[in-house]
């Protein structure tokens, strides 16, 4: 292969993953704006919807209609995780909350580990045949698929937030959720929404992705250390900006694995997201705020 | 017997214990699960302190302890360095790794950190396995030699077993000693209230990077003494699921309390070994030891949910040796005597205005809120800003202490600009700030919250607060705070922790505090609101008292007849903007400002 | 100064209420009349904002609360707009990321599902007939407007929840007299209309001209109440405001 036809091949896979890693951080700004915490357990609904889907295809269940029930079922556990281990305690600081979802983190993967053992379970992709060529890469079927499903969901979750008045009410709650309450929102019944659509998107990121590279339990931690990276980039706000973070981390991270060599892949990644974090650092010292504006309002 | 004389005699039989412990397991359980039991605690200490006391979670750790390890191997193993060297390098390498990586990211504020350090363990890891003629890759470094001492070689259990639990000790007085300093004192208010910390001239980050240095220096040690112990490394045991049990140790140990630390990292260690052995005879042979992930999942999830401090607090009071708040600093303050009050520094030739507001304009979005605003205050007096709500008085106090930066113009303290510098170094040049909501230090003691207050007028070291070298400053710090609480009437109460004051007591509490600093120009924030008529009368006397010492105030408050009844100078704010500026009986009666309060046709 | 009876929209009696360790109102009984407009005035401090966060459960209270002659249970923020009542908060609190429109639409959130939607619409273009300024900002987002515009949008999104009784937390904050001018002069028409406000304001002069009664608060308790024009003329109230000393009209 030329080195184009090299580089062109690292950007495409550089691309999926970065769209897999979007969906998962997606999901992990959904559940911060909601109540505002760093859900460190994202990746286990990745994990679950990956063996669950694994499991119905193989008993026999249509992959589609296998794919949806294991996207509603991680939703369904984003939502019962809220409501138990969330909600009881929203009046706990930030640190209490972060070790909240670690143990959560911990308890679901343990739970994985007890149904689905250590084995990997695999998928079959959602349409047979052989890669195809485009541009200068060669693309597997799966691939697309993961692009197009995640389109679409792109587009969905756009439409949802800007012209449904649920998403409206949603996001009003993240902005200011004493108004919202004013108006008659039920601000807790929104928190759980958020954890259900984040724990669908978590899963449907698993489903996506099992085809491509097995599900075992423990695959979680890794993609949403990757998602959470891409978030917090684009600042842990904005849908779009976290989308486009997770891609061109997905885009170095395959480029540098790629171009210099495969076994530095987590590090090239991970490298990078500490140097920018530094570069924040030092541009937000250079501005030298310690307090937000709308703190000092008060 | 007092609750301290039985806190000193049970940890008195707790190091007899730890003393005989080799003997009494002789033959019957290895002593080497001690001392990893010991090993953990070394970094869980740290991670404690960063947690409980610096507020700031690290999932990092593990490469701290890979760092070290790593580096005493490498130094011992490849280049031949004696290993009492190693030990000291593989400690300030992890420490310096540490500081290099905190400093800027405590700057951002929030769940940087986390991130921050997740990704150290996966780079760490990444590197180790593979600058393999170094680190000897995934397969790790054999016939890396013990610690010794000239002559002196250390090996086996019982002699890692001393030495781990003797440095497990010493953490232990180290984190003691800095809970108990001047520095554990700023830590303490960073918690409750940063803002509050700023406005005593406290700089978060640089405390915080500290204690992230110091816990990356213990993560360091415990590595080091690993490899020497085991004369052999690998990354396996570094991996980030070591960073994640570590901090299961520090929360179920207790993140307050530094002992929890050895506690946790007991109790986990131990629960883990049961559980190796038990779950495969529960779940059949072939069953992962992984399985235990559930275990501690559960248990974290409870500890966490049910007892957030953790096991230690139940522990104590199980024991019932709940230490109470000590008394010490009344007793150091009375030994002392009481100081008379220090007057603000004396002024060298300066421009005679204390403070001057020049063209300030801030914006919020579509909001004005401050508008082309100039004014001068002159040394000694009383100056206060007046209008009706929203006319942006709390907004021009921000900007001047430093916690909002102007959109356009400036302020200048003595002739300084400091509308360019954080709140931090503002407070440290000598403008002194109360809170329109009082902001105490609720964890603290009434005396210790104006201790805080003497922060940046004291100088003991974040090192030589760790060795405890800091008690005399302490002791004189804590009478010359009592003589603040006692110009404000609150000495009766010094040992009541603020959270339990009244709110009255609060306002005064802030002004003491205020005053620590020995502020050349002093902000009160509606100073009377909330007071009951005969805590406003002492508060005026208070404000003409500290004026009268030299101080220039500027205070904030609705309550125009407190005005007009201490105020040198009065300026009327409206919209941002300056309506009114002079004595008090002129600027009541103008008509300007009575249109603002009451509407135009009042006025004419 | 109770009017018992099903002549009253909302009844207040003895009403406390604390805001942190302050115990901010301390007693306090009014009422508000069907398609009345009732101020409370009274200096920072005086507990007016605790009041009204009293009244929508954003703080808990004691004391009874009537709202159609029906007695009214502690209810939270989120059943208090079901029941009839909106709250203009103070300083606005606007979704400020949010366009103008969606402000507004979310004001009427509780009447989605009960109502049609050409009657939420209808309330909509009826919000900027009142404020016409609005109508070239309606993509805006909230916080790229004026104070004067964000409080429009603000009284807007309190009004699409077409209250029976409308609150009303120091809406002329911060606002210049022009902009004074124009949303009295809007309040004044929305009353004409037929809704029922009750507004909290330092504003005193203002405020008077457009309610027919109001009440003084001082450190938490009623110190005077009456017909709005009275009290415009009362010593005491422009005592309350420049402190201490009663004195003559000034020339």
């Amino acid at each position: 292969m030329t080195l184009t036809q090299q580089i062109a091949q690292f950007l495409a896979s550089g691309i999926i993953n970065g769209t897999i890693y979007a969906l998962l951080g997606l999901g992990l700004v959904a559940i911060h704006s909601a109540t505002r915490v760093v859900n460190v357990a994202q990746g286990e609904f990745a994990a679950l919807g990956a063996l669950l889907a694994s499991t119905l295809v193989t008993r026999g269940m249509p992959l589609s209609l296998a794919a949806a029930v294991a996207v509603g079922v991680a939703a369904a556990v984003g939502g019962g995780v809220y409501r138990t281990a969330i909600r009881p305690a929203r009046d706990a600081g930030p640190l209490t909350l972060l070790i909240i979802t670690i143990a959560l983190h911990l308890s679901l993967k343990g739970l994985l580990l007890l149904v689905w053992g250590t084995d990997p379970h695999s998928l079959r992709p959602f349409t047979a045949g052989p890669p195809l060529r485009i541009a200068a890469a060669v693309v597997t079927r799966q691939s697309l698929w993961v692009i197009a499903v995640t389109t679409v969901v792109l587009v969905v979750l756009y439409v949802f937030f800007t012209r449904t008045i649920l998403g409206k009410s949603l996001r009003a709650c993240a902005v200011n959720p004493t108004a919202a309450r004013l108006m008659g929102i039920r601000v807790e019944r929104m928190s759980a929404l958020a954890w259900m659509i984040a724990g669908a998107l978590g899963g449907l990121a698993g489903v996506l992705i099992a085809p491509l590279t097995l599900a075992t339990y423990d695959m979680g931690l890794i993609l949403g250390l990757k998602g959470f990276v891409g978030a917090v980039i684009a600042g842990m706000a904005s849908y779009p900006w976290t989308v486009a973070a997770c891609i061109l981390f997905g885009v170095v991270e395959s480029l540098g694995a790629g171009l210099i060599s495969s076994n530095y892949r987590d590090g090239i990644a991970f490298g990078v997201l500490i140097a920018a974090l530094l570069w924040r650092a030092l541009a937000a010292l250079r501005g030298g705020l310690i307090i937000s504006e709308e703190a000092a309002q008060e | 017997m007092t609750t301290t004389r039985r806190l000193q005699l049970a940890a008195t039989a707790v190091v007899a214990v730890l003393a005989v412990l080799p003997f009494a397991v002789a033959g019957r359980i290895s002593l080497g699960i001690f001392v990893f039991i010991g090993l953990f605690s070394l970094i869980v200490i740290g991670l404690s302190l960063l947690a409980g006391h610096a507020g700031q979670v690290s999932l990092g750790q593990a490469a701290f302890y890979g760092l070290g390890a790593y580096i005493a191997a490498i130094t011992t193993l490849r280049m031949g360095l004696a290993p009492w060297l190693a030990l000291p390098l593989a400690v300030g390498g992890a420490a310096l790794a540490a500081y290099l990586l905190g400093a800027p990211i405590f700057v951002l504020r929030g769940h940087f950190l986390v991130l921050g350090t997740l990704g150290l363990n996966v780079v760490m890891d990444v590197l180790v396995r593979n600058v393999q003629h170094l680190t000897g890759g995934p397969t790790g470094l054999t016939g890396i030699p013990p610690l010794s001492i000239g002559a002196l070689v250390i090996v086996g259990d019982r002699a890692y077993y001393y030495l781990t639990w003797s440095f497990v000790l010493a953490a232990l007085w180290v984190g003691r000693n800095l809970v108990c300093s001047r520095v554990g004192r700023a830590l303490a208010a960073v918690r409750s209230s940063e803002v509050a910390a700023a406005a005593v001239g406290i700089n978060a980050a640089f405390y915080k990077s500290r204690v992230f240095a110091l816990s990356g220096a213990l993560a360091g040690l415990a590595g080091a003494l690993y490899v020497h112990y085991l004369s052999f490394v690998s990354p396996s045991p570094f991996a980030f699921n070591f960073s994640i049990d570590l901090l299961v140790m520090s929360v179920l140990g207790g993140i307050y309390h530094l002992p929890g630390a050895v506690a946790g990292a007991a109790i986990v260690t131990i629960l883990r070994e049961a559980l190796r052995t038990i779950m495969p005879r529960v779940l059949g042979s072939g069953a992962s030891a992984e399985y235990e992930i559930v275990v501690f999942g559960l248990l974290l999830a409870v500890v966490v949910i049910f007892s957030p401090a953790g096991v230690w607090p139940h522990l104590l009071a199980w024991l019932r040796l709940e230490p109470g708040r000590s008394s010490r600093w009344t007793q150091a303050a009375s030994l002392a005597g009481m100081l008379p009050e220090s007057p603000p520094p004396s002024p060298r030739a300066e421009p005679a205005s204390v403070l001057r507001l020049e063209g300030l304009r801030k914006q919020f979005g579509g909001l004005l809120a401050v508008d082309n605003l100039s004014f001068e205050v002159p040394a000694g007096q009383i100056y206060a800003i007046i209008g009706p709500n929203g006319a942006g008085k709390t907004t021009v106090f921000n900007l001047i202490s430093g916690l909002l930066r102007p959109t356009r113009g400036a302020v200048y303290l003595r002739g300084r600009k400091v509308s360019d510098l954080p709140a931090y170094e503002t407070a440290a040049l000598g403008v002194g700030r109360t809170f329109q909501t009082p902001k105490v230090f609720a964890d603290l003691t009434v005396l210790e919250n104006v201790m805080v207050g003497l922060h940046r007028l004291t100088t003991t070291s974040f090192t030589a607060a760790m060795f405890g070298l800091g008690a005399r400053e302490d002791a004189q710090a804590a009478a010359r705070a009592a003589g603040y609480l006692e110009a404000v009437g609150l000495l009766d109460r010094a040992d009541v922790l603020a959270g339990a004051l009244p709110f009255g007591a609060l306002r005064l509490l802030e002004v003491a505090r205020a005053l620590a600093i020995r502020p050349v120009l002093l902000l009160l924030d509606e100073p009377a609101s909330g007071l009951s008529s005969a805590e406003r009368t002492e508060v005026v006397k208070l404000i003409r008292h500290i004026r009268d010492t030299g101080t220039t105030v500027v205070l904030v408050e609705h309550d125009v007849g407190l005005v007009m009844e201490t105020a040198d100078r009065v300026l009327v704010l409206n919209y941002g903007q300056r309506i009114a500026e002079g004595a008090p009986r002129l600027v009541r009666n103008d008509p300007r400002v009575i249109a603002a309060y009451l509407g135009e046709e009042a006025a004419s | 100064m109770n009017a018992p009876g099903d002549d009253v929209l909302l009844a207040v009696e003895g009403l406390e209420a604390a805001y942190g360790r302050v115990q901010a109102v301390r007693g306090v009984s009014l009422s508000v009349g069907h398609s009345e407009v009732v101020a409370v005035i009274g200096a920072n401090g005086a507990g007016k904002t605790t009041l009204l966060r009293a009244l929508t459960g954003l703080l808990p209270s004691r004391g009874r609360i009537m709202l159609g002659g029906r007695p009214v249970a502690r209810p939270s923020p989120e059943e208090t707009v079901r029941l009839g009542i909106s709250l203009v908060p103070e300083r606005r609190q606007l979704f400020e990321s949010m366009s103008v429109r969606d402000n507004l639409l979310l004001g009427a959130y509780h009447r989605i599902g009960q109502e049609s939607r050409a009657a939420i619409e209808e309330d909509l273009r009826r919000v900027f007939v009142l404020f016409p300024a609005l109508v070239n900002r309606t993509a805006s987002r909230a916080r790229t407007l004026s104070g004067g515009m964000q409080q429009m949008v603000a009284i807007g999104r309190g009004l699409m929840a077409r209250p029976r009784l409308l609150l009303m937390d120091e809406p002329l904050l911060g606002l210049a007299p022009l902009v004074i001018r124009d949303i009295l002069g809007t309040l004044a028409q929305v009353q004409h209309q037929g809704q029922s406000i009750l507004i909290v304001e330092q504003n005193a002069k203002a405020v008077l001209g457009l309610a027919a009664r109001a009440y003084v608060m001082e450190a938490g308790r009623v110190v005077r109440h009456g017909p709005a024009t009275t009290l415009a003329q009362d010593p005491a109230v422009r005592a309350a405001y420049l402190g201490g000393h009663v004195e003559s009209a000034e020339g």
